[in-house]
């Protein structure tokens, strides 16, 4: 996995595991979990702050060892889960920050989209690339009367 | 001047002299006072069947059947009512969490196809009243990286206002319900919009009980001119812009129809 951003790799791997307990791959629909690297390196460069972001995986290693002895992900799935869940509720303000990054990486994510019906793309007008040096979409607005009152 | 509600009382209140003791124009002192925002509720309804869904201009359809006074629903004024599109898929899947709708595991992926495509809804922008506690003030401690005062906020949200949002919310759940919804989520007030800034250097005809006059010149500065939400009397029940727009326009006409006399 190429890591553009300042996350180390155990950085990374505890997001990875973390990301696919809050979303984790769907066999039934065709789509991959959002620990998928792809998935995870945009989570990790959509953080705002990327020091905020190591300080929540920071809260949630630092928990995994207290309470079970293992950094996060090195813990089984149920003490993953387990630890997930008690991480929302001890550190929500991370975990909720965490869940925000997520979700706007895995429901932009191609594979997602196409699973939803629909393509990587602005939906409106259409979100096609148009024509080098093609204005005609701008034609209606040079037809349209004008919208402002000239000054005197 | 135009830096809207919060920015022009601050600027005003930094601008004491000698001549301006209070800060500037406000020998009335209701520089700052009777802030106003919008108290937004939105309401949700979720459906069996596949909608229009994220498709679709965002705002489509306006009601102010509760918008004037009645005063059997216990508040004075009203709202308006936005029906919107269904949501995108980010947004879908922050409110389904924030709701408890979407889980986090297993079962998110059924959880979440259960809302998207299948949720919509409208907010109710409430309109706030003025009142003189709530206000902009200087923060005697904080300052901006110039060693400004930055301005202190102190408001609290009006029973009234509280009572028209709940009206809101048990009306907008009645009107999804009939409309077929499964399950209706509601939040109010929203914590992400409705900060439109209106109300701190209030228009009228006495200077005694306003700041600036009825075409907006500050009644003690004559060269100072104030066209931004600041001058609204109420808060109306409708977002700000068109109407701050309007008043720009307006205010500009009177300096032009005026500029004989406009400094008398």
């Amino acid at each position: 996995m190429t890591n553009p951003i300042a996350l180390t790799h155990d950085e990374m791997q505890t997001l990875a595991a973390l990301a696919n307990i809050i979303i984790p791959p769907s066999e039934a629909y065709g789509v991959p979990g959002a620990g998928d690297p792809e998935i995870c390196l945009s989570i990790a460069a959509g953080a705002r702050k990327t020091e905020r972001l190591q300080q929540a995986i920071g809260e949630l290693n630092a928990l995994a060892e207290t309470t079970r002895g293992a950094p996060f992900a090195e813990l089984d799935s149920n003490k993953r889960a387990a630890t997930a869940e008690q991480f929302q509720h001890d550190h929500a303000g991370s975990a909720n920050m965490i869940e925000a990054l997520t979700m706007q990486a895995y429901y932009r994510d191609r594979r997602v989209m196409a699973s939803l019906g629909m393509e990587p793309r602005p939906p409106f007008p259409e979100g096609y690339r148009p024509p080098e040096g093609d204005w005609s979409l701008l034609e209606p607005v040079r037809r349209r009367a004008p919208l402002f009152r000239k000054a005197d | 001047m135009a830096s809207n509600g919060i920015g022009t009382p601050r600027l005003l209140l930094n601008s004491k002299s000698a001549q301006f003791p209070d800060g500037l124009a406000n020998s009335s002192g209701l520089v700052g006072k009777n802030l106003m925002f919008h108290p937004y509720a939105m309401i949700q309804g979720i459906f069996d069947e596949e909608l229009d869904g994220y498709e679709g201009p965002h705002k489509a359809i306006r009601s102010q059947e509760f918008y004037e006074t009645d005063p059997d629903r216990g508040f004075v004024r009203g709202y308006t009512l936005e029906i919107q599109r269904g949501m995108a898929p980010v947004r879908t899947a922050m409110t389904g969490l924030r709701h408890r709708r979407i889980r986090w595991g297993e079962s998110h992926h059924d959880d979440y196809r259960r809302m998207f495509k299948r949720t919509t809804g409208m907010v109710a922008v409430c309109e706030d009243l003025p009142e003189l506690h709530n206000q902009v003030t200087l923060d005697p401690d904080l300052r901006d990286s110039d060693g400004i005062p930055a301005p202190k906020i102190d408001y609290t949200l009006s029973d009234n206002s509280k009572r028209m949002m709940e009206h809101a919310v048990e009306k907008a759940s009645e009107i999804l319900k009939a409309a077929g919804a499964v399950d209706v989520l509601s939040e109010a007030p929203i914590t992400y919009g409705g900060w439109h800034l209106m109300g701190t250097a209030r228009m009228g005809r006495d200077p005694a009980n306003s700041v600036v006059n009825e075409w907006g010149r500050s009644h003690d500065v004559k060269n100072l001119f104030i066209v931004d939400g600041s001058i609204f009397t109420t808060s109306a029940g409708v977002n700000p812009t068109n109407t701050i727009q309007a008043l720009a326009l307006y205010v500009a006409d009177q300096m032009k129809n005026r500029l004989a006399t406009l400094f008398d």
